[in-house]
């Protein structure tokens, strides 16, 4: 893979034959074309192959859910406590390695106890051809495999490896021996850090790329599976799961995940979200079914989890004292719940609301639109709102005020007759002026007086057939201007 | 003979479950609730006093010959009524809205839909980008069981679609408003209504008086017995909310339909050319 560096165009990446054939990493192309005549390059994809990185990263969370890409070519698993499920650690690397093998990896995987030592012993224990090297467990272990590595294995910068080498340190061992005080004053204390952290001495943990839910229940599958149907089944199976864990809790999900690792290496996924904590397997499956239709199974998912991302506390239900009275099947509030909760994930959140009316000149701003189960904040039914204006306002507003041509002959009078969407009225009955101000509090004083900031005198008109409609003259009545006039309602 | 004896038992089988099938609405529509429209002389010529829940209603505006744009008049008041209705239910339990945003190209205003009591505690509006969706999101609704009345504007309902509503509607009990254009005569609705725009008496002021529309009961599935022949039913109905008037500490605007003077021959609309004084229309003058 060729990119650009200072101007010309140097080799970013090699395989092993251009290793064989003498070429490095850095050297400018011209150079490498003269060793290796019959080269192949390609032009270096950083970006794509940090997204690749992260991608590989998240099939890797079906070992654990603990991964993190590291730089640009490596990745962190935090396998405490997951081994056991792969049927130990020696297993796990295995099936790991060959899985990266099967994508087409070239790659090396180092164990231990420490991350510092990890890292070490990935890239530069020998020998060097052996895709796996593991350190056994205990502190006399990982002391005992860092030794004899080099200390550029300690995540150090280059100026500080190039000044250990002057110094003749060369290997870790020889570093250990040294005191601290003169190698904190002459590299800084990262140094000490590091190699505090690779022997086990000072604390590290990675950040998972992807945080793990606490709730999660998996489904591993010896082959994998193709069909739907497969599918649908092992998810009754992992609801049931969760929804134990979730009771014994006593919290409720508020957004689920449902993941399934593909034998190609992606992992395909859905996730639902609710508007109340719910525990209730049959709802979350009916949520579910309906995005499993694009939920595609490629060539095989072996590997299914389903992980809550969001829960809520929720108080367990209340069971029915005397066997003979048979509980109602769902509170009404609760069926309304659920029916929100599928018309939200199916339609999505800004499409189902409740309409509240807002304290706003501009009738367009009038109204909140409220998302979720309550409406909280409004008026108790049957009263009036507080914000209510006396005059009467339409049923349908336009989504933008229309342009009419009207004919009023008396400022401050309504029309007598008007023409809107090419259809010629005549105004029997009129009601108004109501005068709507614009909010100058809201806009900028400077404004006040432009074209889009006029003030709107309001009509409540009623055509000699009956149709009644809500239109405004922008502005005051000024001679030398024939005034505007727009429709923007309509009366049921 | 046994083959033939086996045969008539089986027809017999047969049209017993036929007749359980098609046993009578009427029957099962006295059980049901029903939602009265407030006003005594409409009730009566609905099944069971109102109109019967666990159904579709269609209501849709009247279409003329002449100027085509009358039915863009006749749309809104189909609209208002059938948000009157709504309203009507919504005293039961909370109600859905559900509009297709592609066709329809207005807002809903809370402050219009106050007027109807409907407001964010009992209303639900949902905004459907697909006529396929909207379907679906009405069906939804229906089958739950949760909302006591589903509104759809939907411009034409096809007939297995129309099916799927009525069985949503029967299991969950709701009733289902059809606001559209789309008048198939093989909708299977228990009523249908034809809206248009009606003008305003003069008596009322100078002013547009309260939402007002001539409503036509054009169909009417088990109409109560002794109202079968009459054919369709045509009246003047308002819709009051009383904010004119002032509200006494805690009592509630009364929302309601009210039904205005029946249709005579001009005597209720305001002269044609626009004058806005008062119209008193008066009997012919006794000679004498």
């Amino acid at each position: 893979m060729v990119t650009e560096a200072r101007g010309q165009a140097v080799l970013a990446a090699i395989n092993r034959a251009a290793e064989a054939g003498g070429l490095v990493p850095g050297l400018p192309l011209a150079d490498a074309r003269a060793l290796v005549p019959t080269l192949r390059t390609a032009a270096a994809d950083p970006a794509g192959d940090r997204r690749a990185l992260g991608a590989l990263a998240v099939w890797c969370g079906r070992y654990t859910p603990w991964t993190a890409p590291d730089g640009g070519d490596g990745l962190w698993l935090e396998i405490t406590g997951a081994a056991h499920l792969f049927g130990g650690e020696a297993a796990l690397l295995a099936d790991l390695s060959a899985g990266l093998a099967a994508f087409g990896y070239a790659h090396r995987l180092g164990a231990a106890d420490t991350l510092g030592a990890a890292w070490a012993v990935a890239r530069f224990a020998q020998p060097l051809r052996d895709p796996i090297a593991s350190v056994p467990a205990g502190l006399a272990a990982t002391t005992q495999a860092l030794m004899p590595l080099s200390v550029a294995a300690l995540r150090i910068g280059a100026e500080t490896a190039e000044g250990l080498f002057r110094l003749g340190l060369r290997r870790i061992g020889q570093l250990t021996g040294q005191p601290r005080a003169p190698l904190a004053r002459r590299f800084g204390a990262g140094l000490l850090e590091r190699l505090d952290q690779a022997l086990g001495h000072d604390h590290e943990t990675i950040t998972p790329c992807r945080p793990p839910a606490r709730y999660q229940s998996r489904l591993a599958f010896a082959e994998p599976l193709i069909h739907r149907d497969g599918v649908i089944a092992a998810l009754d199976r992992l609801l049931a799961v969760l929804c134990r864990q979730l009771a014994t809790a006593d919290v409720g999900a508020r957004r689920l995940r449902f993941s399934g690792y593909r034998v190609g290496g992606d992992v395909a996924e859905i996730i639902i979200g609710t508007g109340r904590a719910v525990r209730d397997a049959a709802h979350l499956k009916r949520l579910f079914a309906e995005k499993l239709e694009r939920f595609d199974p490629g060539f095989g998912i072996d590997l299914l989890v389903l992980a809550a991302l969001e829960t809520d506390p929720l108080a367990p239900a209340q069971a029915a004292l005397s066997p003979d009275r048979v509980p109602s099947d769902m509170s009404s509030e609760q069926a309304l719940a659920y029916l929100l909760d599928r018309l939200v994930n199916r339609l999505g959140p800004e499409c189902v609301m409740r309409l509240m009316p807002a304290p706003r000149h501009p009738p367009e701003h009038a109204q909140y639109a409220l998302a979720g189960p309550t409406g909280g904040g409004g008026a108790l039914p049957g009263e009036p709102s507080p914000h209510r204006p006396i005059a009467a306002r339409p049923l349908q507003l336009l989504a933008q005020p229309e342009p009419i041509e009207a004919m009023a002959p008396v400022p401050d009078r309504p029309p007598v007759m008007f023409r809107w969407r090419r259809r010629q009225h005549r105004v029997a009955l009129a009601d108004g002026p109501e005068r709507i101000a614009p909010e100058w509090w809201l806009e900028d004083p400077a404004e006040m007086f432009s074209d889009r900031m006029r003030l709107r005198d309001y009509y409540r008109v009623e055509d000699t057939e009956g149709g009644r409609f809500w239109l405004f003259r922008a502005g005051l009545y000024r001679p030398d201007r024939p005034p505007r006039w727009y429709m923007h309602g309509i009366f049921p | 003979m046994s083959a033939s004896l086996a045969k008539t038992a089986l027809l017999d089988d047969l049209r017993r479950r036929i007749e359980r099938l098609e046993r009578p609405l009427a029957q099962r529509n006295t059980a049901r609730p029903v939602v009265p429209l407030g006003v005594a002389e409409i009730d009566r010529y609905l099944p069971g006093g109102g109109l019967p829940t666990a159904a579709l209603h269609e209501i849709a505006p009247v279409r003329h010959e002449g100027p085509k744009a009358r039915i863009a008049l006749n749309t809104p008041a189909a609209l208002g009524f059938a948000a009157g209705l709504l309203g009507r239910a919504a005293a039961s339990g909370p109600v859905l809205w559900c509009r297709d945003m592609g066709r329809a190209g207005n807002r809903l205003h809370a402050l219009g839909l106050e007027n109807f009591g409907l407001n964010s505690n009992n209303l639900i509006v949902v905004n459907c980008l697909k006529s396929r969706q909207l379907l679906w999101a009405m069906e939804e609704g229906l089958r739950s069981g949760a909302v006591t009345a589903v509104l759809g504007e939907i411009a034409d309902l096809r007939a297995v679609a129309a099916r799927r509503l009525q069985l949503a509607a029967e299991a969950g009990g709701g009733l289902a408003l059809l606001v559209g254009t789309g008048a198939d005569d093989a909708l299977p609705a228990a009523t249908r209504w034809r809206i248009a725009t009606a003008v305003s008496p003069d008596p009322q002021g100078p002013w547009p008086g309260p939402a007002r529309w001539a409503v036509t009961l054009h169909r009417c599935r088990h109409a109560p017995a002794g109202t079968e022949h009459s054919g369709p039913r045509q009246w003047l109905l308002e819709w009051r909310d009383d904010d004119n008037e002032q509200l006494h500490e805690g009592e509630r605007p009364a929302h309601g339909f009210r039904l205005a003077a029946a249709l005579r021959d001009g005597s209720s609309r305001p002269a044609r050319s626009g004058r806005r004084g008062a119209h008193v229309s008066l009997p012919a003058a006794a000679t004498g």
